[in-house]
C-alpha cells in the first residue's frame, strides 16, 4: 500500500464532493487488490475484470454510505466478495454457463512485454487455484482465499461475509480438509 | 500426512507470494472512471434540518398517540349517587312565594284595560280640539 490512511481519507471527503480525480487516484490505488481478490475467486481473468470495474462502480455509488470506522480496503473487499460470491453460485451448479476467455485481449491492445508476463503469471495461478478448488462450495472457496489465500484476520473476514465464527471456522474447516485430499491423490 | 501438510503449506506460501495485475491495468483504469464520468450525479444527503423537523414530528406523533390510548384505557371514577339528596320534596311543595295567585291577576288585568280606555278617550279629546283649532293642517 503506497498511500497512508490520513491521504486516503482526503481522497474520500473530495470523492463526496464529486471529484472523480480524487476517486481516479483511489482506484488506482487499489484496483490490483480488487482484481486479484475476484482472480483468486472467480479463476477468470475476464470476468475479474469486469467485477472489478463493477466494485468501483457500486463504491462511487454508495460512496456516500461508507463508514470510516472501517477501513477503504475492507470495505472494497466486501463488495468484491459480494460480488464474487454471487458469480461463483451462479456457475457454481452450472459450469458449462462459464464464459470462456476472450482471446481479442491480446489483440485490441497492443502487448507490452509486462501485460504479457501479467497474464502469464495470472494464468499460472489461475490454473493452480482451480486444480485444489474446484470442487468446493462457494461459502469454503470464499473462506479458503480470504483466509488462507489473502492472508485476512477473523475479524476482517467477519465483516467481508457476515458470517459468525463459527460458521467461517467450519467452512475453513471442510475447505482445507478437501484441498488435502486433493494434494494426496496428485 | 505430515507430506501432504508440508506440501499443503508450500502450496499456499507459493499462492501467497503470486499477486496478480490486470494485464492492461492503465486501460482498465481508464474504462471505469469512462463509466463512472457518465454516471449521474449522486443524490445529495436531505437537509438536516428536515431529519430534525421529521424527528420532532414523529416525536410528537408517538405522544398523541400514546395520550389517546391512555385516555381509552384510563380507569374513570366512580359516582356515588346515594351521597347526592334528590330534591324531590323541594320541588312538589306548594310555597307562598312561588305561587301566581290568579285573582289579583284578574284585578290587575282590569286595571289595565281602564287605563287603556282612559288614554284612548284623552287621545280622541286631544285630536278634536287640535282640528277645531288649526283645520287647515288635516287637509291633504
Amino acid at each position: 500500500m503506497h498511500m497512508d490512511q490520513q491521504e486516503i481519507q482526503r481522497l474520500i471527503q473530495q470523492s463526496l464532493y464529486e471529484d472523480p480525480q480524487a476517486f481516479g487516484q483511489l482506484v488506482v490505488e487499489y484496483q490490483s487488490f480488487v482484481f486479484g481478490l475476484a482472480l483468486k475467486l472467480t479463476c477468470h481473468s475476464d470476468e475479474a475484470e469486469d467485477i472489478t470495474q463493477e466494485v468501483f462502480i457500486r463504491a462511487w455509488t454508495h460512496l456516500p454510505q461508507f463508514n470510516p470506522q472501517v477501513k477503504f480496503s475492507t470495505w472494497l473487499y466486501k463488495i468484491t466478495a459480494n460480488l464474487c460470491f454471487d458469480w461463483l453460485r451462479k456457475h457454481h451448479n452450472h459450469p458449462e454457463m462459464i464464459p470462456a476467455e476472450k482471446e481479442g485481449n491480446v489483440v485490441e491492445y497492443i502487448p507490452t512485454e509486462e501485460n504479457i508476463t501479467n497474464q502469464l503469471i495470472n494464468q499460472e495461478l489461475v490454473e493452480k487455484i482451480t486444480q485444489l478448488t474446484q470442487e468446493l462450495t462457494p461459502k469454503q472457496k470464499l473462506i479458503f482465499t480470504l483466509w488462507d489465500l489473502e492472508g485476512m484476520e477473523p475479524e476482517e473476514i467477519k465483516i467481508i461475509t457476515g458470517m459468525s465464527s463459527v460458521k467461517i471456522k467450519s467452512n475453513l474447516y471442510l475447505a482445507r480438509k478437501y484441498i488435502r485430499q486433493r494434494i494426496s491423490k496428485l | 500426512m505430515k507430506d501432504t501438510n508440508q506440501t499443503y503449506d508450500q502450496i499456499l506460501n507459493d499462492l501467497r507470494k503470486v499477486q496478480p495485475i490486470p494485464s492492461h491495468p492503465a486501460e482498465l483504469t481508464r474504462q471505469i472512471m469512462g463509466k463512472i464520468n457518465v454516471l449521474p450525479q449522486r443524490k445529495k444527503a436531505k437537509n438536516s434540518k428536515l431529519k430534525l423537523l421529521r424527528t420532532w414530528a414523529q416525536i410528537a406523533a408517538i405522544l398523541v398517540v400514546g395520550i389517546l390510548v391512555y385516555e381509552m384505557i384510563k380507569p374513570h371514577k366512580k359516582l356515588n349517587f346515594s351521597s347526592i339528596p334528590f330534591p324531590e320534596a323541594e320541588s312538589t311543595q306548594y310555597t307562598e312565594a312561588h305561587s301566581f295567585p290568579v285573582k289579583e291577576k284578574i284585578k290587575q288585568y282590569i286595571i289595565w284595560q281602564e287605563i287603556q280606555t282612559e288614554k284612548k278617550k284623552y287621545r280622541k279629546e286631544l285630536i278634536s280640539v287640535f282640528q277645531t283649532s288649526n283645520p287647515k293642517s288635516l287637509m291633504p
